[in-house]
């Protein structure tokens, strides 16, 4: 049976599965997980500079600043990757 | 061979308010900026003005130390012939920066309207790969609001970007001269004019769905930093 590409996902499943039932805790994100999993398995893969995506972080500046940042529409939260 | 991007500003157009021009020079400043961030190596980069007529009238200290060290074609307020068709004077600086400029050591020339975030390196990335004559789109609009605008279908071509082989995009600055100079009131857009090029001359062309720009609006409800301006395309 030929093996897809997409087995790589797979693997990257598997392996934040085995993190999570093996680490309760979980001190580490989901972003150091990725780059875990990249390196350990010395993982091929191609750069992508820039992403081209526009966020919206409203979310983190509510926890400073309630009243300046409760517009949720409010340009000074919004940035491109 | 390398590419060249073409950068086109109206930096203090002289119909607008003094606050308006200040925020323009703060928006332009932004956007060169993350333009070059996103530009690949094979581009060198001009910057192309028409409003002003020397570095004494910028206020913005750092837009004035951004372009001090930056390759520019620099028309002065006088070339400023876009005060109502603004397209028209892209087009003269497009001619002018022609003219200036060893246009043969380039593969590829992007037209670029200045005044616009570049979130990431696709356009140039295309233009890089261009095996046609010309790259152009015409893209409909999303609000950071969510609302979606549909852009005009009708016989014209988006101009806020798009490229050309060096050979084509200097046969189009000649043929938007001719128009110019042939009809004095210019009641066609610079995007129709670019659409009618393309096909009364059947250029070959590839096709962007979108382009991956943010624009900022402003001019809809007068309000410079309101996210309901701001849509990408």
């Amino acid at each position: 049976m030929l093996k897809r590409n997409t087995s790589v996902i797979v693997d990257y499943a598997n392996y934040a599965m085995k993190y999570i039932e093996e680490n309760p805790v979980q001190t580490i994100g989901s972003e150091q997980l990725l780059y875990n999993f990249v390196v350990e398995n010395n993982i091929d893969y191609e750069w992508l500079t820039w992403l081209g995506i526009i966020r919206n972080d409203w979310l983190s500046t509510i926890h400073n600043n309630w009243e300046e940042s409760k517009t949720i529409l409010n340009v000074d939260n919004f940035y491109i990757c | 061979m390398k590419n060249l991007a073409l950068a086109f500003c109206s930096i203090r157009p002289q119909q607008f308010s003094e606050n308006v021009c200040d925020h323009r020079e703060q928006e332009y400043l932004v956007c060169l900026q993350q333009l070059e961030r996103v530009l690949p190596e094979s581009f060198d980069l001009i910057v192309c003005e028409n409003t002003i007529d020397s570095e004494d009238q910028i206020k913005n200290k750092n837009l004035k130390i951004y372009l001090a060290d930056k390759e520019m074609v620099v028309l002065g307020r006088d070339g400023n012939i876009g005060t109502s068709n603004k397209g028209m004077g892209e087009l003269l600086m497009l001619k002018t920066a022609i003219d200036q400029t060893d246009i043969d050591t380039y593969e590829n020339i992007s037209y670029i309207s200045a005044r616009k975030l570049y979130t990431c390196p696709y356009v140039f990335e295309r233009t890089e790969k261009l095996k046609k004559q010309a790259l152009i789109s015409n893209p409909d609009a999303v609000f950071l609001d969510g609302k979606f605008s549909e852009s005009s279908k009708d016989g014209l071509y988006n101009d806020m970007f798009f490229s050309m082989k060096s050979k084509t995009m200097i046969d189009y600055a000649n043929y938007a001269m001719d128009y110019m100079q042939s009809n004095s009131l210019q009641q066609l857009g610079s995007e129709q004019v670019l659409y009618n090029f393309i096909n009364s001359n059947n250029i070959l062309y590839e096709w962007l769905n979108w382009l991956g720009i943010i624009r900022n609006d402003w001019e809809r409800n007068q309000s410079i930093f309101d996210v309901s301006n701001f849509h990408f395309c």
